[in-house]
């Protein structure tokens, strides 16, 4: 019942800005380096995750340009070729909205779904990385960054998970029906 | 069902969301257009952001850094008797490189005394410590951010080093923070000297841990040389070590970088280029006077 109520538009328009800000405190995570033996890697495309769990009814045409804002501090902050987040995340959420999604009670399919948003991430910056540096990216860095992102993914929807039970916040996502 | 509490809003909202996500899209797509054929685009805006996220970072790395200490001295604590004699190897190695290192000092002054020549000797004797907060090897970009700025004397341009030796130069300068292109990175170019033979040539970043070597034309070059930056840009300064020649073939050769491990500590080298003779020559005839400088 609480999640078929209707809600202002400035409600929308707040829910769109927490994940905004929550997707700006990722991309901090997204430039942080893990040294391995091997080299360096880092999840560059954790920010997605906000993307994905973005708050439930939050208004679709601010949420898409929170999502291009989101993509354009990555590109800024972490030195990509400028545009490259921003259009890849932007074009995501308008295909996608999650917002108005409902997310799979299992966290499996949580987490294979956000596998397939990494996959589609992995070729569409592919794909623009070339257009813009004029070869395509290391693969295999890409996918490493990937394993990574999907891996937080797991601690960010435990970390979710374990807030809203200490918090006893309803699941809105999950209890739309 | 409407998603908004009042009518009228929710028509007006599902309306501007309908024309804003679209042109959303489109700015991105402008700004990714725009940054393409080398062009940069909001140049201004990518130094306070990379100032911004190099504080933070300074922050949320020290947790991920404390731990990767953590994992290194657990396992330097199970092989110590083997680092010790690691130590002591390198220590014998060093005291023969030391005594050459003071009798070549000493031919090298009695030579400035004898020649009256100002060489640059103290190259290593200014040079700005910094961390590199975040390092990207790729996909997209070899490069680190620095926690050091134009505050601390860091510039564009300026050549940035581990112990071992080159990693790349300063692309952009921010107050309290720098970019620095990897010389492994795809947009990397150095001039670069053979230590033995005294050839040049362009080393061209890859991606990879082995750039290429470019305009080698007729030099000598042999597997296993020494290769250092030439200064013949003007901007980076001579001799910094890079790494040694790798290959055979004139087209195939390529550089074994010295800097393999993953960069933590660092230093950037300060350097003042000397100025382009055409520079020189315009400044005295601006001071010489309008009439001398007449033809």
């Amino acid at each position: 019942m609480i999640a078929g109520a209707r809600i202002s538009l400035m409600q929308a328009y707040s829910y769109a800005l927490q994940g905004l800000a929550i997707g700006l405190c990722l991309v901090i995570l997204a430039g942080v380096d893990f040294k391995f033996p091997g080299g360096v890697i880092s999840a560059i495309f954790i920010p997605a995750g906000a993307i994905y769990l973005w708050p439930y009814r939050a208004d679709y045409g601010l949420s898409v340009i929170c999502a291009m804002v989101i993509g354009l501090y990555q590109d800024l902050a972490l030195g990509g070729p400028l545009g490259l987040f921003a259009l890849s995340y932007a074009v995501l959420y308008a295909l996608t909205n999650p917002a108005h999604q409902m997310m799979p009670k299992r966290k499996s399919a949580n987490l294979a779904i956000f596998v397939l948003w990494v996959l589609g991430l992995i070729a569409l910056t592919g794909v623009l990385s070339a257009i813009s540096l004029g070869h395509f990216p290391n693969f295999m860095s890409l996918v490493l960054s990937g394993v990574l992102s999907v891996v937080m993914f797991c601690g960010l929807i435990v970390i979710r998970d374990y807030f809203k039970a200490t918090l006893s916040l309803p699941d809105m996502r999950r209890s739309r029906q | 069902m409407a998603r908004y509490d009042s009518d009228p809003s929710s028509r007006t909202g599902k309306r501007l969301a309908r024309r804003i996500a679209p042109l959303a899209i489109l700015i991105a797509l402008i700004l990714f257009l725009l940054g393409l054929n080398g062009r940069k685009p909001l140049e201004g805006a990518r130094k306070p952001a990379e100032t911004l996220t190099a504080k933070i970072l300074n922050i949320v790395n020290m947790p991920v850094r404390g731990g990767e200490k953590l994992v290194s001295d657990i396992g330097d604590h199970f092989d110590t008797v083997d680092k010790y004699r690691e130590a002591e190897a390198e220590t014998a190695r060093l005291r023969v490189i030391e005594q050459e290192y003071i009798a070549a000092k000493g031919e090298i002054e009695y030579l400035k005394n004898l020649f009256g020549t100002q060489i640059e000797t103290d190259l290593y004797t200014s040079r700005i410590g910094v961390r590199a907060v975040s390092e990207r090897n790729g996909p997209f970009v070899y490069s680190a951010l620095i926690n050091a700025g134009t505050k601390r004397g860091v510039k564009k341009g300026q050549a940035v080093l581990t112990a071992e030796g080159m990693y790349g130069h300063v692309i952009r300068a921010g107050g309290g923070s720098a970019r620095v292109l990897s010389i492994r990175d795809l947009n990397s170019r150095v001039p670069i000297m053979n230590l033995r033979s005294r050839s040049r040539a362009i080393m061209q970043g890859n991606s990879s841990g082995a750039p290429t070597l470019k305009f080698v034309g007729d030099g000598d070059w042999i597997a296993g040389d020494e290769i250092v930056t030439s200064g013949d840009d003007g901007i980076l300064p001579r001799g910094l070590p890079i790494g040694q020649v790798s290959g055979a073939a004139p087209d195939k050769l390529r550089v074994t970088l010295n800097v393999k491990e993953a960069i933590d500590w660092m230093w950037v080298q300060p350097f003042t280029p000397i100025a382009s003779p055409e520079e020189g020559v315009s400044v005295d005839l601006e001071a010489a006077g309008p009439e001398q400088a007449q033809p």
